[in-house]
């Protein structure tokens, strides 16, 4: 067997579960990445695990975190003559409180779906009649890329090329988390978002709330292994960091990337979709960037707009409740007609659970 | 939200279902279900024609494994013998757009040629339009494709049977991968090929062996597999239960979409068929099939039953158990 099949097997995943069901105290974890609710869904380990372990996810969705008011804004950004909107395709569906990116496309607006911000940025230098606005959409996983787009578009004077920057990083949302919801008893921390962090920022939310958790890889036997591990800190109460995917991650994650983030950005006050303003836990540009930043650029400003009636996404995405426990889930609001953003991204809480469904 | 087309309309998914349901249907004086080409009726009959048309444009015109004429002739062909009929006569209909160097336009006219020569088929008429510049994308092909089949034989959606044997004769999503990678602007490469073929030869000699034994047969083009699933569990209105492990995937298929997040059941195939079969001959008609080369990765996946109606039930391969769904709109990789 391939050392990579290892972590797929069913037989090692079998006798995980066993040793997993051996706990039988009550445990809630909570996943704070998208591709993390996905792999439990879609391996069925939600439905695997015993009755006493409750499982919650988190919101590890970039798309899903974003706010109605600036998903308004970039649609608003989309409509100034002469702009095209760059974005990964997660984004076009997003609602915002009227419209969304695929509409707006559809209604002749110049929206490019591209594969990463290097395409926007080659896009802008063989259009130089365009101004091309990038939408900045992701957590510490993608802000080092787009930072280093900014970079090169500064070095090679392409004046015609902005980003809309609605990052957002993830250690403030932990403890923002921990205080509403003091359910949580273990979190699976984001495998992504820790290659590049590392995992000492964990650290200081453990000492805070004595809280613990384990970075995990994507595969049923990454996922299983950490739920094991939560458990057996949580039988011993010792709440540690623990670091499941050293294949992928280092302790002080990823010096590099971290440093074109910290060179591009500053943290400043974010607006998380149903979660409200997190103290730090966005990125704005730092004065030497200052002209690639399309807000300042095209002196865009996000409104605050309220969530659509009856939406609940910001108890799902602080695992307050389930999405089922929605009262729009499946009715009102589909992956086809999606109310709220966590039933837009495939990663989101909500279509993960509609898709994959409790049988 | 939407009262306009978007791309997700054309992405063989729920969407274009809904498409078909709400709008074609109602307006079209037959409803137009979902097998891949139609019965024309001619009572008292030995033979019946069967009859399917289909609109092919692909991006690029030249991929690993295929080409725009090889899709467009093997993609009707595949229609016709979905239905278990013969395929005997192709219409061409081109829409060109201004620009378009006339030497492409021969190089597709004699690939189609050479795709219908190896199939056996006559092309026997077709139009051609000129689209300003602007106003299309390339070269659109359109063909229309004319079979005959038996008419004992009733192969067809909404004949699935509780108990009965779902059958791929391939790998799946290898066409999907390839046109993904073949994008210019897709930053990963590889060595994936199309798996673009053209089934006569595999599937004719089963079905004049088994007969009314197979019930449904469908290639799973756009969407793919998830799709044809879904909209057999529910024509039939039957639940149809999917083994993950036993269902056929190439590794590197699998090295490349796990990462991206994008999920190989709606992954296209241009070179394989889903069929439903009586479970007394799966086991020959399996081994039928693995013994010509087009089928040699053939592997029973499935069965239905009668758990949840009109839905697919997906058994992971650490022995869980979840839906298995359309999928939606465009398949986009995710952010991270
Ligand atoms: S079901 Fe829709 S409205 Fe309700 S929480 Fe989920 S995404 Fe939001």
């Amino acid at each position: 067997m391939n050392w990579l099949d290892e972590f797929k097997s069913p037989e090692i995943s079998q006798k995980i579960l066993d040793q997993i069901k051996e706990f039988d105290f009550p445990y809630t974890f909570m996943e704070v990445c998208g591709t993390h609710t996905v792999s439990i869904l879609r391996s069925g380990i939600k439905f695997l695990l015993p009755k006493n372990i409750k499982h919650i996810s988190g919101p590890g969705c970039p798309v899903c975190v974003t706010s109605q008011g600036d998903c308004d804004l970039a649609i608003l950004a989309a409509s100034i003559p002469n702009i095209c909107i760059t974005t990964f395709g997660d984004m076009l569906k997003v609602p915002g409180s009227k419209s969304n990116l695929a509409q707006a496309r559809s209604e002749g607006k110049h929206v490019e779906v591209v594969y990463g911000p290097l395409d926007a940025l080659k896009y802008a230098a063989e259009h130089p009649e365009t101004e091309v606005i990038f939408l900045g959409i992701g957590f510490e996983t993608t802000a080092p890329t787009i930072a280093a787009t900014i970079k090169k578009a500064k070095e090679q004077n392409i004046d015609n090329f902005s980003v809309l920057s609605f990052h957002k990083v993830v250690p403030p949302a932990l403890d923002a988390l921990l205080s509403t919801n003091p359910k949580i008893d273990g979190f699976i921390y984001p495998g992504h978002v820790s290659t590049v962090i590392g995992t000492k920022p964990y650290r200081g939310i453990l000492k805070k709330f004595n809280k613990g958790g384990v970075v995990a890889g994507f595969d049923p036997v990454d996922i299983l292994s950490a739920i094991l591990e939560l458990l057996k800190m949580q039988k011993d109460n010792q709440p540690k960091v623990v670091n499941n995917y050293s294949r992928a991650v280092k302790d002080e994650g990823n010096v590099n990337a971290m440093n074109f983030i910290n060179e591009v950005f500053v943290t400043e006050d974010a607006e998380w979709r149903g979660m409200g303003t997190i103290p730090n836990s966005g990125l704005g540009f730092r004065d030497e960037y200052k002209k690639f930043c399309a807000k300042t650029k095209f002196n865009l400003k996000s409104k605050k707009s309220p969530d659509p009636p009856g939406c609940r996404c910001g108890e799902v995405l602080q695992g307050l409740i389930e999405p089922y426990e929605c009262p729009l889930f499946g009715k009102a609001c589909t992956p086809i007609r999606p109310v709220g953003p966590c039933m837009v991204s495939t990663e989101g809480s909500c279509a993960a659970h509609y898709k994959y469904g409790k049988i | 939200m939407s009262n306009i087309i978007t791309l997700a309309h054309g992405a063989g998914g729920r969407l274009t279902s809904e498409l078909i349901e709400n709008v074609f249907s109602i307006y079209l004086e037959k409803p137009l279900k979902f097998d891949d080409a139609a019965v024309l009726d001619f009572s008292g009959r030995e033979n019946e024609l069967t009859f399917c048309t289909d609109v092919h444009l692909v991006k690029p015109i030249f991929f690993p494994g295929g080409n725009l004429s090889l899709l467009a002739i093997y993609g009707t062909i595949n229609d016709l013998v979905a239905m278990g009929s013969k395929p005997l006569y192709l219409t061409l209909g081109w829409i060109i757009e201004e620009g378009v160097e006339i030497s492409l336009i021969k190089e597709l006219a004699n690939e189609i040629k050479k795709a219908s020569d190896e199939c056996n088929v006559k092309v026997v008429a077709g139009d051609t339009k000129v689209v300003p510049k602007g106003q299309g994308d390339g070269v659109y092909l359109s063909v229309s494709g004319v079979g005959q089949k038996k008419s004992t034989l009733s192969i067809n959606s909404r004949n699935i049977k509780e108990n009965d044997v779902f059958i791929i004769t391939g790998t799946i999503a290898d066409h999907g991968c390839a046109i993904m990678l073949a994008r210019e602007d897709f930053p990963l490469k590889s060595n994936i090929k199309s798996d673009c073929a053209c089934l006569d030869k595999l599937i004719l000699p089963a079905v004049e062996r088994f007969q009314n034994e197979i019930h449904a047969m469908r290639d799973p083009t756009r969407g793919g597999l998830s799709t044809v699933l879904n909209e057999f569990a529910s024509s039939s209105n039957i639940c149809i239960e999917v083994d993950e492990a036993k269902v056929p995937i190439k590794d590197e298929i699998y090295g490349l979409l796990d990462p991206l997040g994008l999920d190989p059941f709606t992954m296209t195939c241009e070179g394989k068929m889903l069929i439903a079969c009586s479970p007394d001959i799966a086991e020959e008609l399996l081994n039928m099939l693995k013994s010509h080369p087009l089928g040699k990765d053939a592997a029973i996946i499935g069965t239905a039953t009668n758990k949840v109606s009109r839905r697919v039930i997906l058994n992971t391969k650490i022995g869980g158990k979840r839906f298995l769904d359309m999928p939606i709109g465009e398949n986009l990789p995710r952010i991270c």
